[in-house]
């Protein structure tokens, strides 16, 4: 026997809509904690969060290339300071100043004697330059991504036919560094640069960009002097907006590049540090048969 | 305050009405989260970290060192080829057989010329008294090269199939599927008694009480129920117990036993399971020289000389998802090196000298300088076996067959022999493969010379070098899985659906690599992950970094001879001076030359005969009285290996000279 209620409804009741009748339907909610739920998702996806994505830290060779992005074997880094007796005069000018300033500066003008060059004197074997590598050329509000430091050397331009070093006064402050597979008999620091594959590859066009800064570290007298891909004409007055931003003097662009699979840099002068515009140092296809170059002058006294 | 509704009953309306019901949509959105019933920490185990994210990276790094033991024994001619600075053409002189100097293992001479050749280190200044090997030189051999032209190319490649090969000639078509085959009888004594023994061409991979199923034997006795029983090896090696990876001995009379060359098999056998044998392929994972980097390896220099290389792969190489050829996840790829046959400039001097000297060879060899890579096995000699590395060139085996046409730009190469167990469900290496190649000069000297005064056979040795070398990158497990039924468990449960025995496999674990021994009877060996090492001490662990697993590979890559000749007998040939002047000085030129003596000495008196013996060679080269001629007798060395190849001009480092007299310095000074 059922045991609910019966209700009758009339017809005459019903009206022009639907009659309808409530039941009521009740649940018993009971709460349940939502511990397996944190346990399984919540705490899982918290500690997905907390732990760090692997960074790819492979690094990898890069060869120089010119400003048509072919290999150049080697390539020379001629420095020219001011010569101490203009200095001295109080209107510094720069080795060879008659002739445009253009080239490697001598050793006696870092004040280096022949017994320092003939006997690789601590002081001489132990004075380098420093390529600094920055991710902007703004002074100040860049970040340094690396270094690599290139010792002097006693090469073939700073020896006679003899092979004995040639007099401080006639010995050019210049290094060549060579491919080491090419030019095993050569010097190769700074040749190449190591960076992040990655980087470059997912750059636009695949050309990553960096800028470099020289600074000449004389074991001799303990100086670091900064040096620069383009004449100072008047070494009182360096103003730093000189020096800074893309057209700026101090820092010169290099651009990594994976060429279809092959990774290159090369240097970009901008009109200031192009020699060919003769301001500049940066002289990566020369008319005349010899290796690419770079120059860099001294920036101030 | 949000806006009231007011609904009112129908019956308030008339007093016919009825109420009716009236509904509202009202949404509830719920904005809580909910709230932890107590504090919650969690521990996060950098190791646990560490080995997940290992185990989930399918990336491997390769670098390494490179330790090339390479030279030139094998060297087109004794000649040192120049510019001519005045006229810009490519000139040679020949090098006396007194002027010839060994290296550090390169043959060559020091120059003794200035402004002929260019100092190697390239400042255009004398090159007196520098070494100069012969061509091919260090720009064509060395594994590091300054020429901006590869001498050889790496590669990394995998194991993706494998094929058959028939090893020995028959007619039956025999071949490496049907088992190893027999190639010699031998009679093998012990304690009085004669046991049967069998050669194999290649290695048989067989111990001791090892089981063997024989096939095409003859059963000379009629007893030995060969195609009925499996029969144990009985010791290794010959009578003196040398060759054992080649030689077995079975407790078999030889009178009642005899075989078929290239036609009689074997097959080894365990619990019934019988080994397949079989030549693995490799497929390339890498493609050209701009996938690695190569430089001179930091005060890298070995034993002889040569520098050492560093090698870095640019390539990430990735094996998610490849098999190899039986079907497993790989536990193995191999470093491949081959020969760059384009290894200097096509107009470099030396190449210029030799496509002029073949220029009348055939359009398609003329402008090579090396001949087309072979590939084959170091086997037995004997004449019925195809693959034989060293034969290669042997007019003996003018019908056998290689892998030819080899080049460096290959996807795929073939690899080792290989025997594979399914009881024990492994592979065994049982051969390497080698290269072979020489140079077109060297090849085909015999009709270069064909029209010359003096001319030459062709020198058929070549250089030959292992390709692949093996990098183990995970490792089976020293034991075999239990085997796992499911055929039972689907007859018990009557479980019939192919989604239910699907899922049912993957709950038992079974990998899709397992060996289905009857259906749905699996057995396996467990791949090892990285870093777990199992009872028996199976399994590998090398550096995880950046996501990638890093590699070291320390390598030797050797370069040798095709068949070092470890022989030689003395040739003599009488001339008349001054008659044979110029058949002399060119005898003197010979690199096998070993020394002249003057038979006639006691003809010539007195003053005369100190005339013609003060100065050497050079007083009988003065000498010009040929009414009374000097009669020489002039020797030279003949060296000869295994196989007939030709002349050789320099001797193996395994030859003997213990029975010339040999003349002591101490005698002399």
């Amino acid at each position: 026997m059922k045991t609910v209620n019966s209700k009758k409804i009339l017809v005459s009741k019903l009206g022009a809509s639907g009659t309808t009748i409530d039941i009521p339907l009740s649940t018993n909610f009971f709460p349940v904690d939502n511990s397996e739920l944190i346990t399984h998702q919540f705490v899982e996806q918290e500690k997905e969060k907390v732990i760090n994505q692997i960074v790819d830290n492979k690094k990898i060779i890069f060869r120089p290339a010119d400003d048509s992005w072919n290999i150049i074997e080697e390539f020379k880094i001629n420095l020219n300071f001011f010569t101490p007796t203009s200095i001295q005069n109080g209107s510094p000018v720069y080795h060879n100043a008659s002739n445009g300033s253009n080239g490697a500066g001598v050793y006696s003008e870092i004040g280096f004697i022949y017994d320092d060059l003939f006997c690789r004197a601590n002081r001489f074997i132990f004075s380098f330059m420093r390529l600094l590598f920055y991710d902007n050329p703004n002074s100040g509000d860049n970040r340094l991504l690396f270094f690599s430091d290139i010792y002097t050397q006693i090469g073939k331009d700073q020896q006679t036919p003899n092979g004995l070093p040639l007099p401080p006064d006639q010995s050019p402050i210049s290094i060549r560094t060579a491919d080491p597979l090419l030019q095993p008999e050569m010097s190769h620091e700074g040749y190449h640069i190591y960076w992040y594959p990655d980087l470059v590859d997912n750059a636009p066009n695949k050309e990553y960009e960096m800028y470099m800064t020289l600074i000449f570290n004389n074991a001799s007298t303990g100086k670091s002097i900064l040096m620069a891909p383009s004449k100072t004409l008047n070494p009182f007055n360096v103003q730093i907006g000189d020096l800074n931003g893309e057209e700026g003097k101090l820092h010169l662009k290099v651009i990594l590049k994976n060429d279809n699979g092959v990774y290159k840099y090369r240097f970009v002068g901008n009109n200031q540090q192009l020699s060919s515009n003769g301001t500049g140092g940066v002289n990566l296809n020369p008319t005349v048969p010899g290796p690419s170059s770079l120059t860099f002058w001294q920036i101030n006294v | 305050m949000e806006k009231n509704t007011k609904i009112l009953l129908n019956k308030t309306r008339t007093v016919d009405s009825v109420n009716v019901n009236t509904q509202f949509n009202i949404s509830m959105e719920n904005t809580n989260k909910p709230i932890p019933v107590n504090d919650i920490d969690t521990n996060i185990n950098a190791y646990e970290v560490f080995e997940e994210e290992r185990k989930e990276s399918s990336i491997y790094r390769f670098y390494g060192i490179l330790n090339g033991v390479v030279s030139n024994p094998i060297y087109n001619d004794n000649i040192k080829i120049y510019e001519n600075s005045n006229t810009g053409a490519v000139e040679s002189k020949k090098i006396s057989s007194s002027d010839i100097y060994e290296k550090d293992g390169w043959i060559g001479y020091f120059n003794d010329e200035t402004n002929e050749e260019l100092e190697l280190i390239g400042d255009n200044e004398s090159s007196l008294c520098e070494f100069f090997p012969f061509d091919p030189g260090y720009k064509r051999l060395s594994i590091l090269d300054s020429d901006g032209s590869s001498n050889y190319l790496m590669k990394i490649t995998y194991p993706y199939a494998q094929t058959d090969i028939t090893l020995v000639q028959n007619e039956f078509n025999i071949s490496l599927k049907d088992g190893l085959p027999i190639i010699e009888k031998m009679v093998v004594s012990l304690h009085g008694r004669d046991y049967v023994a069998f050669k194999t061409p290649i290695n048989h991979g067989l111990q001791p009480r090892d089981l063997i199923n024989l096939y095409n034997f003859y059963d000379l006795s009629g007893d030995l129920a060969l195609s009925q029983r499996s029969k144990a090896v009985f010791k290794l090696g010959d009578n003196e117990g040398k060759n054992t990876d080649r030689i077995f001995v079975m407790d078999i009379d030889p009178l009642d036993i005899d075989f078929q060359a290239g036609v009689s098999t074997i097959k080894r056998i365990k619990n019934n399971y019988e080994s397949s044998y079989y030549v693995r392929i490799l497929k390339s994972l890498t493609t050209g020289y701009t996938d690695y980097d190569l430089f001179p390896a930091a005060f890298g220099v070995n034993y002889y000389e040569d520098d050492v290389a560093s090698f870095n792969f640019i390539k990430d190489i990735d094996v998610e998802g490849l098999k190899d050829n039986l079907g497993r996840p790989l536990s193995e790829l191999f470093l491949t090196i081959v020969k760059n046959d384009n290894d200097s400039q096509p107009n470099s001097v030396y190449n210029r000298y030799w496509h002029n000297q073949q220029s009348q060879l055939p359009a398609n060899i003329k402008d090579r300088f090396w001949t087309r890579i072979v590939g084959g096995y170091v086997t037995e000699n004997n004449a019925l076996v195809n693959y034989n590395i060293r034969a290669f060139g042997d007019p003996t085996y003018a019908t056998n067959s290689w892998f030819t046409n080899i080049d460096e730009s290959d996807e795929d190469f073939h690899g080792d022999i290989v025997e594979y167990n399914e009881y024990e469900l492994l592979e065994r290496s049982l051969e390497n493969i080698y290269h072979r190649l020489n140079t077109i000069y060297r090849e085909n000297l015999e009709s270069i010379t064909k029209n010359s005064n003096v001319p030459v056979p062709s020198k058929r040795e070549g250089y030959i070098y292992q390709p692949h070398s093996r990098i183990k990158i995970r490792e089976f497990s020293s034991f075999i899985h239990p085997t796992v039924d499911l055929q039972t468990v689907f007859d018990k449960y009557n479980i019939t659906s192919p989604q239910e025995q699907e899922k049912l496999k993957q709950d038992y674990k079974v990998p899709d690599y397992a060996t289905q021994i009857s259906p749905n009877v699996y057995r396996w060996r467990d791949l090892l992950g990285i870093g777990e090492i199992d009872g028996m001490g199976s399994g590998v662990d090398y550096p995880f970094e950046s996501g990638a697993h890093y590699m070291y590979l320390n390598n030797r890559f050797y370069l040798q001879r095709q068949d070092p000749p470890c022989n030689f007998y003395l040739t003599a040939e009488e001339i008349l001076i001054p008659q044979d002047k110029d058949k002399f000085e060119d005898m003197l030129n010979r690199p096998t030359f070993y020394k002249y003596d003057i038979l006639n000495i006691d003809d010539f008196k007195g003053g005369q005969s100190s005339s013609i013996t003060q100065n050497g060679v050079a007083s009988l080269l003065d000498y010009n009285n040929s009414g009374n001629p000097i009669k020489l007798d002039v020797r030279f060395f003949s060296f000869f290996g295994v196989y007939e190849l030709g002349v050789r001009d320099v001797a193996g480092a395994c030859v003997d000279y213990n029975v010339l007299d040999i003349t002591d310095i101490d005698e002399n000074c």
